[in-house]
């Protein structure tokens, strides 16, 4: 939305004016006075629709080409996990996620995108990995050893809106796509590290595996092996 | 994605699957295909001949005859989480069945078939081995019977000849008094287990009178914990005593071999924390009836 949303603002009232310069020479009025309303062009009593327009005048045609505008997307993020600390199962028993989208032009693409990337962020925190081999093999070749949350490891998330417009798109909406993969790791690391009573959360290498978080906290006494 | 080409025979008759099998050197069998297809589609396996015994009438079921459940080829993992009239041991396979997979593998996948291809993070290669499971194993030859302590040689790969056919699992039913638990470490529902332990207690007179423990990738094949089980019986029963078997278990029993994301310390003490929690689960069981 933020780029292609714009790009598509700016072609549509590029062709909104050329319409209406187009209604103005065809009714040999000023463009001042036609006006544009829901797919129809006005100039005093005569309106036509853009169909009639176009085949009465020809085709109408506007060319535009977008930068990507800046946008400054911010967002807060809170997870509330609990670590097993017998094996150091990471379980994330809540996820909060409160972003600003700027203005949202369909919440039913930016939440379907939110639960997606929070999903994605929650995979990255706890489970996906590609590996190598010391010979630089790769270890992970498929779905079975590329490890993806499911539905039965979404915790109950909670989303929240802020929405400051973004001053350099016509729309005012940043982008939506990645949030939660870029909220949800820290959130979620941050909190384990808490639950782990670890100063610095960067001990902990994501993917938090039980592993990972049990070998963090150097609490627990290896059995010896005797064979 | 698709198979390499092969050769499709659908028999009717224990017999014939038989024949079929030994008839074509690398043929393979088709029960529930939920290991088989997957690796014919990855071409990892390229069978020239599919023999598929679904329709083999004499392979579906299974029942309880002097003390022993019987278990045919046919038979699917979820015939265990429906009530089964096997007591303790059915009750240890309907904890343990819930731990395979999913419910559409579980509904199409078979015991024997789990048994035959023995994935060494597959729960019921373990339980078979625990629980003094008899295979038994037709060829051209004729029928014979292998203890599940010698069946599983490694990792995907038994004593089975090319050649034979499971045709029958036979374990013998718990003694009464005797509490069961199942527990399993797996990173996702739709994971393999990392570590699996099946248990079962049959306390008399607040003494263990016998135990049986069943490690689940734990080595390069299913483990029975006979060290753990040697040390727990005729011990006074005390959670402190089943805490200390699970030492016992990773220590003595498992040979846990590398894995993704763990090593070997974290997997013997994972080990022993399991299988303490899989006797206090059987304690539990136990104690509710």
């Amino acid at each position: 939305m933020q780029t292609g949303g714009e790009a598509l603002r700016r072609a549509a009232t590029g062709l909104i004016d050329e319409a209406r310069r187009r209604m103005a020479a065809h009714c040999r009025v000023p463009v001042e006075q036609v006006a544009y309303q829901a797919g129809e062009v006005r100039a005093g009593s005569r309106s036509l629709s853009l169909a009639e327009l176009v085949s009465a005048t020809g085709p109408l045609r506007v060319d535009e080409v977008v930068d990507a505008p800046p946008a400054f997307p911010f967002g807060a993020y809170v997870a509330v996990v609990d670590v097993e600390t017998e094996l150091g199962t990471p379980q994330v028993l809540r996820l909060v996620a409160v972003d600003d989208y700027g203005v949202v032009v369909n919440p039913l693409i930016t939440t379907g995108q939110t639960y997606g990337s929070v999903t994605h962020g929650l995979g990255q925190a706890l489970y996906e990995e590609v590996r190598y081999d010391e010979q630089g093999r790769p270890q992970t070749r498929s779905l079975l050893d590329y490890l993806l949350p499911t539905y039965a490891e979404i915790p109950p998330l909670t989303f929240g809106e802020t929405h400051t417009p973004n001053p350099n798109t016509g729309l005012g909406a940043k982008g939506a796509g990645e949030a939660g993969c870029i909220g949800a790791p820290p959130a979620i690391v941050n909190a384990v590290a808490d639950a782990l009573g670890l100063d610095d959360p960067s001990a902990l290498q994501m993917p938090l595996t039980p592993y990972t978080c049990w070998a963090a906290t150097g609490r627990a006494v290896p059995v010896e092996a005797h064979r | 994605m698709k198979p390499a080409p092969f050769e499709y025979v659908a028999v009717r008759t224990a017999r014939e699957a038989v024949d079929a099998l030994a008839a074509v050197p690398g043929a393979r069998v088709l029960a529930g295909g939920q290991s088989l297809v997957l690796e014919l589609n990855y071409r990892t396996l390229r069978p020239v001949r599919l023999v598929d015994i679904n329709r083999v009438a004499e392979f579906t079921g299974l029942d309880v005859t002097d003390g022993v459940l019987r278990v045919r080829p046919l038979v699917r993992h979820r015939t265990f989480e429906l009530p089964l009239a096997a007591g303790a041991l059915g009750r240890l396979l309907a904890r343990t069945v819930r731990h395979i997979a999913h419910p559409p593998i579980r509904a199409r996948g078979t015991m024997l078939g789990s048994l035959a291809y023995a994935h060494p993070a597959a729960e019921w290669p373990a339980v078979a081995v625990a629980f003094d499971a008899d295979l038994d194993l037709t060829g051209p030859d004729g029928v014979r019977t292998v203890a599940a302590d010698d069946f599983f040689t490694g990792p995907f790969t038994t004593v089975r000849r090319p050649d034979e056919l499971l045709t029958e699992a036979r374990l013998p039913l718990l003694p009464p008094a005797t509490g069961v638990g199942f527990v399993e470490h797996r990173r996702t529902h739709a994971s393999f287990a990392q570590l699996a332990v099946a248990a079962a207690l049959t306390v008399r007179e607040n003494t263990v009178h016998n135990v049986r423990l069943a490690l689940v990738n734990a080595a390069d094949r299913p483990v029975r914990a006979r060290a753990a089980e040697r040390f727990l019986t005729g011990q006074p029963l005390t959670l402190s005593a089943l805490a200390e078997a699970g030492q016992v278990a990773a220590a003595d029993d498992a040979d846990p071999r590398p894995q993704p994301y763990t090593d070997t310390p974290y997997q013997r003490h994972a080990i022993s924390v399991l299988v303490g929690r899989a006797l206090h689960q059987a304690l539990q069981d136990a104690d509710g009836r």
